[in-house]
């Protein structure tokens, strides 16, 4: 009841100040972006959404099927993060939509109070690829849990999302991976992405408090992804997303198709880049104009057993024998409570010695510190006019 | 005493039944654990504890961060079996195990046991201890064991002993109360030598073995008790391993009845709150196991009433919660909104619900287990406080 009247309170209290301020489109009830400070193509700006206001850049983790793997949500809320990811695809098979919106939605539902973004179900067509079957219709996923098949449309997902009922809810559009060298279905994917968003408009039954977000696809060739920005910014919608990116692909290219993709879409609404997370990438995409992204590096990586840190490499393995005797802190940068408490001598001595498990759950709670101090870093760079030294100094290390 | 009288372990009956009460044994009792500070009511319950700290709830840090206060759970159980092997490591460390776990403030007390209660593996008896490690079995002697007491300083621990259980033959019983009452006397002659440099109290447990074979269990009582001066209490080894319940009552009669009562009596392995019961009735204090968080590995959340309101309420939903014990993962919690067990004052229940639990279950997510643990711990402890 408390979550559910704070929140009603919060969207009211958008409504009440979007009438009032009449600054921002009508047609974005439950956001507000407001740019603070920029330093080049880089910007800080202020993100208003139902459950909670905060600045950009930020790193979103993600939260899969309704966690944070090994986190309760007053540590990652603690930890800072103001949004996190659910994913409407895994979340929609287990509990599934139904049981979703009987409880009252994700946040209810896993006891967060601050913002959730899900994502359509899209990315699952390049993860579960072989279990998917693709089709003007939607798309036919076999379970690989159980077998059932699933027919994602963009009607379904945007329903399931609406069940959900995350701040912001993503497109379902057609995605092929950047490896693909296949351009006649590039450029197929990226003309039904744009047949999709309309879709998915028309299904969208809760526009006063969630936010529709488009996303642009296009591959590698920047003609394409000029066509499809230019039709999906005729929706007006608010906030758009790069994806169809971080699959693999070279480097270089996918540096030169966020800046030449970016500075395309809205300055005036936030700009997500989807599924990128290692440190490297977010310091140059928020230099090219980037506010949000998403990525399972961080928390994946601890489970295995990766500290990320400013080092050479970007992160720290603790399963290395010479740890068993370092008795210094995990991260002489990091202040985070993990850091605080354990050396890295015990925290190898879990990697090794089957304590995995709580292991994994330090390591999430460092590595989720890391990401927000990094974001927390550029954030302050730009408000302070000197994001050149930040960010030689992080390429230093 | 000299060596910082705050720091040693002491133990004091607060209230004990009426001696006139039923057979023999000393009964059951209400006591009070002082040691460094930290004080303690007993009966109370021991968490086991790997190196990663309480199974999937971990050391001070998360501990806290889950709401279970240092006043909910005053002691961790660590092991020389899982950290023996480390002896260099630790020793390199100089400073005590506290430290190397993260509990910087030493807000908890620690217990050394040799053994865990939560595996049982038949080792040779002999001189020495074998211990178990990833790189294969290594021997550890007397000597080994009090250098690693020395400088991981818990607060307190159990000598060193070979565990055999109820069933052990007369052969065996013998050889092992042999070599664990030479043991008691080096341990202790090497810690009145330690005392000339080292502060430190080395508060220890005396083993007294409960084995079927009468001659070698008398023997263990009768000679360990000639130590009681030096000793902070006794630990009963061999229960929880085979033994039926009128055996156990018997012996442990048998054995209680014959050491002072003026010292804590722990038992490791009985965690099942009836058999608790038993134990308690019987004058048993401190009990190491890992009894609630070994339910919430397996999905199950412990429920079992005793001493509370909601007892007599009507409108109570669940059978099984009346039972004791709720398996989450049973389709039935799929739309339960309500916490695991209405007015539970833990974490888990003041900020999830039942059908929370069962889809983190369902989708074999970590969580289910730590969300598990803390309401388990919580309400075990609350069985132990009622």
């Amino acid at each position: 009841e408390l979550v559910e009247g704070t929140r009603r309170e919060t969207v009211k209290a958008t409504l009440d100040s979007t009438c009032s301020s009449g600054a921002v489109e009508d047609d974005s009830p439950a956001l507000k972006f407001k740019v603070l400070k920029t330093w080049g193509r880089a910007r800080v700006a202020e993100l208003q959404l139902p459950h909670h206001t905060f600045k950009t850049p930020v790193f979103m983790p993600v939260g899969t099927q309704g966690t944070i793997k090994g986190l309760t949500t007053s540590q990652v809320e603690s930890i800072g993060c103001p949004i996190i990811l659910g994913n409407t695809y895994h979340l929609g098979h287990r509990p599934g939509g139904d049981v979703m919106e009987a409880l009252g939605g994700l946040h209810k539902f896993m006891n967060w109070k601050r913002n959730i973004l899900t994502d359509s179900g899209g990315f699952q067509m390049v993860s579960l690829l072989k279990f998917a079957q693709i089709t003007e219709q939607g798309v036919t996923f076999e379970s690989p849990h159980d077998g059932s098949t699933m027919l994602l449309t963009p009607e379904k997902s945007i329903q399931l999302q609406n069940q959900i009922g995350a701040d912001i809810i993503m497109a379902l559009d057609d995605v092929v991976s950047s490896t693909l060298q296949d351009e006649a279905r590039i450029e197929e994917a990226m003309h039904r992405t744009i047949r999709w968003i309309d879709r998915c408009i028309s299904a969208h039954s809760r526009k006063h408090d969630q936010n529709l977000f488009a996303i642009v696809q296009g591959g590698l060739n920047p003609t394409l992804r000029r066509q499809c920005v230019s039709e999906l910014i005729k929706r007006n919608l608010p906030g758009y997303a790069i994806g169809g990116l971080s699959g693999g692909e070279q480097k270089d290219k996918f540096a030169q198709i966020v800046a030449f993709t970016a500075p395309l879409l809205p300055t005036n609404k936030p700009r997500y880049l989807m599924g990128v997370g290692y440190a490297t990438d977010l310091v140059v995409c928020v230099c090219l104009g980037v506010d949000m992204f998403d990525c399972v590096f961080p928390t994946r990586t601890a489970r295995f057993g990766t500290a990320l840190m400013n080092v050479e490499g970007g992160g720290l393995n603790l399963k290395k024998s010479e740890l068993k005797t370092d008795f210094g802190r995990l991260d002489k940068e990091c202040k985070c409570e993990v850091c605080e408490t354990y050396s890295r001598s015990y925290l190898h001595g879990l990697v090794v010695g089957g304590g995995e498990k709580e292991l994994g759950q330090l390591l999430t709670y460092h590595n989720l510190s890391y990401q927000m101090r990094l974001m927390k870093g550029l954030q302050d760079g730009i408000m302070e006019g000197n994001l050149d030294e930040v960010v030689r100094e992080f390429f230093k290390k | 005493q000299e060596g910082g009288s705050e720091t040693k372990f002491n133990y004091e009956v607060v209230q004990g039944r009426n001696e006139g009460e039923g057979g023999g044994g000393s009964g059951s009792r209400v006591g009070k654990v002082k040691c460094r500070g930290i004080e303690f009511a007993t009966p109370s319950w021991i968490p086991y504890c790997n190196k990663g700290g309480i199974p999937s709830l971990g050391t001070e840090l998360t501990l806290n961060a889950h709401e279970l206060s240092r006043e909910l759970i005053p002691v961790l159980q660590f092991s020389f079996e899982e950290f023996g092997q480390h002896s260099t490591t630790l020793q390199k460390f100089n400073q005590d195990l506290h430290n190397y776990v993260g509990d910087h403030s030493k807000s908890r007390c620690v217990y050394m046991a040799v053994h865990d209660p939560h595996i049982y593996s038949v080792m040779p008896c002999s001189k020495k201890l074998w211990i178990q490690t990833p790189a294969g079995r290594i021997q550890m002697t007397l000597k080994d064991y009090i250098s690693f007491i020395s400088y991981t300083k818990p607060d307190f621990f159990a000598c060193l002993s070979h565990e055999v259980p109820f069933s052990a033959t007369k052969k065996q019983s013998f050889k092992v109360v042999d070599i664990s009452l030479q043991w008691l006397k080096e341990s202790i002659s090497l810690i009145q030598s330690q005392s000339a440099t080292s502060t430190h109290p080395f508060n220890i447990f005396a083993v007294i073995h409960a084995t079927q074979d009468e001659m070698s269990r008398k023997k263990s009582v009768m000679e360990t008790i000639k130590f009681d001066d030096n000793l902070s209490g006794y630990l009963i080894s061999g229960v929880g391993l085979g033994d039926d319940i009128q055996n156990r009552r018997n012996i442990i009669t048998e054995i209680l009845s014959n050491i002072p009562q003026s010292k804590p009596r722990l038992v490791s392995r009985i965690g099942n709150p009836g058999e608790v019961l038993d134990c308690i009735d019987l004058g048993i204090d401190l009990f190491n196991s890992d009894y609630p968080t070994f339910a919430s590995e397996n999905g199950l959340a412990i429920t079992f009433p005793f001493a509370d309101p909601w007892w007599n309420e009507t409108g109570i939903r669940d059978e099984e919660r009346n039972l004791g014990q709720m398996n989450l993962r049973d389709k039935r919690y799929l739309l339960d909104k309500g916490a695991l067990y209405p007015s539970c004052g833990c974490f888990t229940c003041k900020n999830h619900t039942a059908a929370y639990i069962h889809h983190l279950l369902a989708t074999h997510e970590m969580l289910a287990a730590i969300l598990l643990s803390i309401h388990n711990i919580y309400h075990y402890q609350q069985f132990f406080a009622a």
